[in-house]
């Protein structure tokens, strides 16, 4: 079977518009290999991007990510049109990271969030965002500060501020109320700027 | 003014919050857009040849068997149908009661030529015009035998 997935390639993390998203998922519902390569392309980093930082090796990262994708072929019946085809995707790929870690018992160490060291106040105003590069070093204290936080705060702070999901797109996800989901960001956010606090002092 | 750590206490309980605590919430969050920024600059994880080259090789296994399995379906759902059909038609199909009017062939056939023997043999003997069919007279105890009865014999 001479199928190839794909031939017509995207950019990396080039977006789809919502046309051509349901122009491709209405071709793949008719069993078009080349429609459904598109969106593997479209998505494949992004999606194993999230993996990866959402288990514990990369083997494990690189199978379920293949897996999300063979779920949405195989499913695409099933989306309705009614979220977006990433937040489906990301969805399934939510889905399948918390059964790896059911399956696998993966305790995640919970950072634990020390109240007293008075971390969650107010941002320092001084760091401009447009002004903050991440260079390697700082780029892996994030990525720590990511990787040790819960998988809960983990989760909300890469599809809000990595994947820009929306609250109300993240709490239909997460099946949880939009509040917990601000409350999930505040935390995970302070605990990333505790990390790049302690790196720059 | 809401005291911090209080806050934070309900935050990481999940619990509700006031609507000031929310708001405060909300412009905690909406200042702290450099930490964002931070996270949209790590960065993806571009896929290796291999990753994709065994992730279509899964697609193509996962579609082939469905394939396969659609088709034995097919050829399992057309037997049984072909099946029924002909149980229907069996079960339908009105059944000549034995000894009927309806008759195989060969019977007609016999039928037929034991009436043109009939006839003939009539013909020749005497009996019958040839167009009345033949009939056997019935004789019981009490039918008067005539004279041209008598003579006939």
């Amino acid at each position: 079977m001479s199928v190839i997935f794909g031939v017509a390639r995207l950019t990396n993390r080039e977006r789809l518009d919502a046309s051509a998203e349901l122009a491709l998922v209405e071709q793949c519902r008719r069993k078009n290999f080349e429609a459904f390569g598109k969106i593997i392309d479209a998505y494949q980093a992004r999606v194993i991007g999230f993996v990866r930082r959402m288990v514990a090796t990369s083997e494990e990262a690189e199978d379920i990510a293949q897996e999300v994708f063979i779920r949405a072929y195989q499913g695409m019946d099933r989306f309705d049109g009614r979220s977006s085809l990433r937040t489906w995707l990301f969805r399934i790929a939510y889905n399948l990271c918390v059964d790896n870690a059911r399956k696998r018992q993966r305790a995640v160490p919970e950072a634990s969030f020390d109240e007293s060291e008075g971390s969650l106040e107010m941002p320092d105003h001084r760091w401009d965002p447009e002004a903050q590069v991440l260079d390697a070093e700082l780029r892996t204290v994030v990525e720590e500060a990511i990787g040790t936080m819960s998988e809960k705060l983990r989760t909300v702070l890469l599809l809000h501020d990595k994947e820009e999901m929306g609250y109300d797109e993240l709490a239909g996800i997460l099946d949880v109320p939009v509040g917990t989901v601000k409350s999930r960001l505040f935390l995970a956010r302070s605990h990333v700027q505790k990390a790049v606090e302690v790196y720059r002092s | 003014m809401i005291d911090n750590n209080e806050l934070i206490s309900k935050l990481a309980r999940e619990v509700p919050l006031s609507m000031a605590e929310a708001h405060e919430l909300d412009q905690v969050l909406g200042a702290s857009e450099v930490v964002a920024s931070f996270v949209r600059q790590v960065p993806d994880e571009e896929p290796s040849l291999a990753w994709r080259s065994a992730l279509n090789e899964r697609l193509i296994a996962h579609h082939a068997p469905k394939r396969t399995t659609v088709r034995q379906w097919g050829m399992v759902g057309f037997g049984s149908a072909v099946a029924v059909a002909a149980s229907i038609f069996f079960l339908t199909k009105p059944v000549p009661p034995k000894g009927g009017s309806l008759a195989t062939s060969a019977n007609a056939e016999q039928i037929l030529l034991d009436a043109h023997r009939a006839n003939v043999f009539a013909l020749s003997t005497g009996a019958g015009d040839g167009s009345e069919p033949i009939q056997a007279k019935t004789v019981n105890a009490d039918y008067q035998w005539t004279e041209a009865d008598l003579g006939a014999f």
